[in-house]
């Protein structure tokens, strides 16, 4: 009977402690804290930049293309190598004709020559006449391999320190004849790293040459600064008039705003496709070294890799989705051509804010409508704010309704901010006084990053200077120059705000 | 007591506790909130809100020298750690990715607490409180420092040192950088997430050390705190040793450089890591013939690796002074 007792005990006790351990408030299935779970990504992605490498890679090997045909590098002979030396010795001589006879004639040598004209460009003890002969000749062969070793050489201040700047302007230089434009994502990385000045002209100057603008930014740079900036100054004359521009301030504008003429290039080769898609595929690196880099380059590429950034919008890697995202909207108006397949994956659930805003700055009108839409309180906080931070980009008049009703004091402050300085942007003029006033208040509240505050402000003043004291206010405010963006902060805002008072 | 009176009492004890788990209404779940800014999270918790404030992650968007070294973040490769999306939402151990709202809170309360569901990451179930937090593991592991630190190998560095061993040896990144407050854990931990501008944390994590021998004077740097290298952070972090002469009339001489413990911009070719890994020592030798009177040896920190002159560094206006030893003749 006692033991009967003790199991009946002992069976209720189980049972209770059963019921109760059920209850809704346990934290997980283990009872332990929980393991937190990412959302499901996007439905059919797939390694696009993978597969795109690899049939790429393949199409050019199997239609020989010059570099990818399968070939077995052999040790140039002693007699090779005695020719070669010989010919570069006559190009040290004072006569034009045989000088070109010997450049053609270590051009037909073919690709020993090459593998010992690169040999020279490394060698340190070799004369300079004959290293600037060298690069004279890589370019002139217009091979994969001759301009290989060219833009190694420019390379070198990537992997160590490298004195001879004259003969990496010189390399930068005789790339210009390479024809081999799958150079240009190399070039452009180059050119974020280069401090010799001369050097930086010529790589800006064969980037123009494939039709790539994007360099003309750090020529400005030289041109305003370096000690002889002539060299930078008719680069820049050279380029604009080349390309049919009354100057380089134009033509730059003109390649930032995606104009047709500006964006004539000849040609976008396979291989370069390919060099594009291993940069992209750099996307899903850990280290943003390499990630940094492929962003810097693929923003500052041609408009033809647009479509291919476009593309990797559905690889199954989120960062090579994320980032793909970035450069397009870092390449603005130029990537354009992007706007309908952005506008097709507005939604993925892990890089649709990146895509809201990369549809405004690639200037895609028919996605105003999507962007109003994602203002609305249904959505995320950060898709409204990327949406109204995109009508801004986009810059359509007709927005100002939609960011206007964005004021509602139960909006998060984040929100409002962005709505009024995308308003500035679409449509200043529209701006009233006191939706000003509320934005100089928010410039100056330490409550949200005052960057953008800041230029829409600017953007007002400059649209309302005919009003009484507009241009004045406006003039001051442009001339408020503080290395502390604190002091200036506080400058700005006190002209505003006594502009404010008076016109009240 | 007999058996069966024990029975009796745990039998009570259960089935009290049974009714009022049954019986007892819990109070109702709070209503959810959408996570707008971590200036929400000071309502109930002032304390730890006012710890961040003061922190360097409060800053990671508002510093003027981050600004000025991004330009105003038009570089805007700077915002993936500067303005993050939560970490949980990237993925523990993931790269972090930039987000667009509250960008000048930095690496904000939401930035670690909030999970992609919407809840609110925290050490304990609390379905009454507003926030509602969810027990969370991933909160305490050094993955979760890795989406921004890692970048800089410091996680990496903290897993090949001594201090990730399981055993009565272990700590990891919160044992220094969020501790317990006053030690206690019923206290909670630390929000300040104190590092290398904490000059006392940097001074507890290295030893100098320097004597005369027959080669000159030895000095020596040891790793004794750090659970990974010394500096960490490959952007900007510098220390250098220093040692003087120190006159017979007691007025130094010119410091002169030994050695500096950095790892290089990705644009310094040319240069080594010479960090100092955890629990390792450098021995560096002044020659005797150099240092022949009393000298000073100086271990300093710079939170910037440029000197206004190279050629002549002036360590006591542009560094801090970690340690100093004097050196008898």
């Amino acid at each position: 009977m006692r033991a009967a007792s003790a199991r009946a005990a002992a069976l209720w006790a189980f049972a209770i402690l059963a019921a109760a351990g059920c209850e809704p408030s346990a934290p997980d299935e283990s009872g332990g804290p929980r393991a937190v779970q990412r959302p499901a990504a996007r439905a059919g992605l797939k390694a696009v930049a993978r597969a795109r490498i690899d049939e790429l890679t393949a199409q050019l090997t199997a239609s020989g293309a010059d570099g990818f045909a399968a070939t077995t590098a052999e040790e140039p002979s002693a007699e090779v190598r005695e020719r070669v030396d010989g010919l570069l010795a006559a190009l040290e001589g004072a006569d034009d004709s045989l000088k070109r006879l010997a450049r053609e004639e270590l051009v037909s040598l073919g690709a020993a020559a090459t593998a010992l004209l690169r040999e020279k460009l490394f060698d340190s003890d070799a004369s300079q006449n004959v290293r600037l002969s060298a690069a004279q000749v890589l370019g002139e062969t217009k091979t994969r391999a001759a301009a290989d070793a060219l833009v190694e050489r420019i390379e070198l201040p990537l992997v160590r320190q490298d004195p001879e700047g004259w003969l990496r302007a010189h390399c930068a230089w005789r790339l210009g004849n390479c024809e081999q434009d799958w150079i240009v994502p190399r070039l452009i990385l180059t050119l974020r790293y280069e401090k010799h000045d001369e050097t930086v002209v010529y790589l800006a100057r064969t980037l123009a040459h494939f039709g790539v603008y994007s360099g003309l930014d750090a020529l400005f740079v030289v041109a305003s600064r370096a000690p002889e900036p002539e060299l930078a100054r008719a680069a820049l004359a050279d380029l604009a008039r080349d390309a049919g521009y009354d100057d380089a301030a134009a033509l730059l504008r003109a390649w930032n705003d995606g104009d047709e003429k500006a964006l004539e290039a000849p040609s976008f080769s396979p291989a370069r496709e390919l060099e594009v898609w291993k940069r992209i595929e750099r996307f899903s690196e850990w280290q943003l070294r390499g990630v940094d880099d492929s962003r810097f380059v693929l923003s500052r590429e041609h408009a033809h890799a647009a479509p291919l950034l476009a593309a990797a919008l559905d690889d199954a890697d989120r960062y090579i989705r994320a980032h793909s995202a970035q450069c397009l909207e870092r390449m603005g108006r130029r990537a354009r051509a992007a706007g309908p397949k952005l506008l097709e994956v507005v939604d993925d659930p892990e890089i649709g804010d990146q895509v809201l805003l990369t549809l405004g700055a690639v200037g895609h009108e028919p996605a105003q409508a999507t962007l109003i839409d994602r203002t609305a309180r249904n959505w995320p906080l950060e898709v409204r704010v990327s949406a109204a931070r995109a009508l801004g980009l986009l810059g359509l008049a007709s927005s100002a309704s939609s960011l206007k009703a964005l004021q509602s004091a139960e909006e998060p402050l984040d929100l409002r901010v962005a709505a009024l300085c995308s308003l500035a942007a679409c449509a200043p003029g529209e701006m009233t006084p006191a939706e000003a006033g509320v934005l100089l208040e928010h410039f100056t509240s330490g409550l949200v990053d005052s960057a953008g505050p800041e230029i829409a402000l600017g953007r007002w003043l400059e649209a309302h200077a005919s009003d009484p004291g507009g241009a004045a206010v406006h003039a001051a405010w442009v001339a408020v120059r503080r290395d502390d963006p604190r002091e200036r902060i506080a400058e700005r805002a006190a002209l505003l705000r006594a502009h404010l008072a008076e016109s009240n | 007591m007999n058996v069966r009176g024990v029975l009796g009492v745990v039998v009570l004890g259960v089935a009290a506790w049974a009714l009022v788990a049954i019986f007892v209404t819990p109070p109702p779940p709070a209503e959810p909130v959408e996570w707008s800014s971590s200036r929400q999270c000071a309502e109930c918790h002032a304390a730890p809100y006012a710890e961040w404030s003061q922190s360097w992650h409060a800053q990671s968007w508002t510093d003027v020298e981050v600004r000025k070294q991004s330009n105003d973040f038009s570089n805007k490769d700077c915002i993936d750690c500067h303005s993050p999306q939560p970490v949980l939402v990237s993925g523990l151990g993931e790269r972090v990715l930039p987000r667009q709202t509250r960008q000048i809170e930095g690496v904000d309360c939401i930035t670690c607490h909030l999970a992609p569901d919407g809840s609110i990451a925290g050490t304990l179930d609390n379905p009454s409180a507003a926030c509602r937090p969810v027990a969370t593991r991933e909160l305490i592991r050094p993955e979760f420092c890795a989406g921004c630190h890692n970048q800089h190998g410091t996680v990496d560095q903290w897993k090949a040192s001594r201090y990730a061993q399981p055993g009565p040896g272990y700590q990891d990144c919160l044992s220094c950088h969020m501790p317990y407050r006053d030690g206690d854990p019923s206290k909670g931990r630390d929000h300040a997430m104190h590092g290398g501008h904490d000059l006392e944390l940097v001074r507890r994590a290295v030893e100098l050390r320097a004597t005369r021998g027959a080669e000159g004077v030895v000095v020596e740097v040891e790793n004794v705190g750090a659970g990974h290298n010394y500096p960490t952070d490959e952007r900007s972090r510098a220390s250098d040793v220093f040692w003087r002469e120190l006159g017979a009339d007691g007025a130094p001489g010119e410091w002169r450089h030994l050695h500096r413990f950095r790892n290089p911009y990705r644009h310094e070719v040319g240069m080594q890591n010479t960090e100092l890994p955890a629990g390792e020592t450098l021995r560096l030798v002044i020659d005797a013939a150099e240092a022949r009177g009393e000298i000073e040896v100086a271990l300093f920190y710079k939170l910037t690796p440029y000197y206004a002159d190279p050629e002549r560094p002036d360590p006591q206006s542009e560094a801090s002074l970690v340690h100093s030893r004097r050196v008898a003749p």
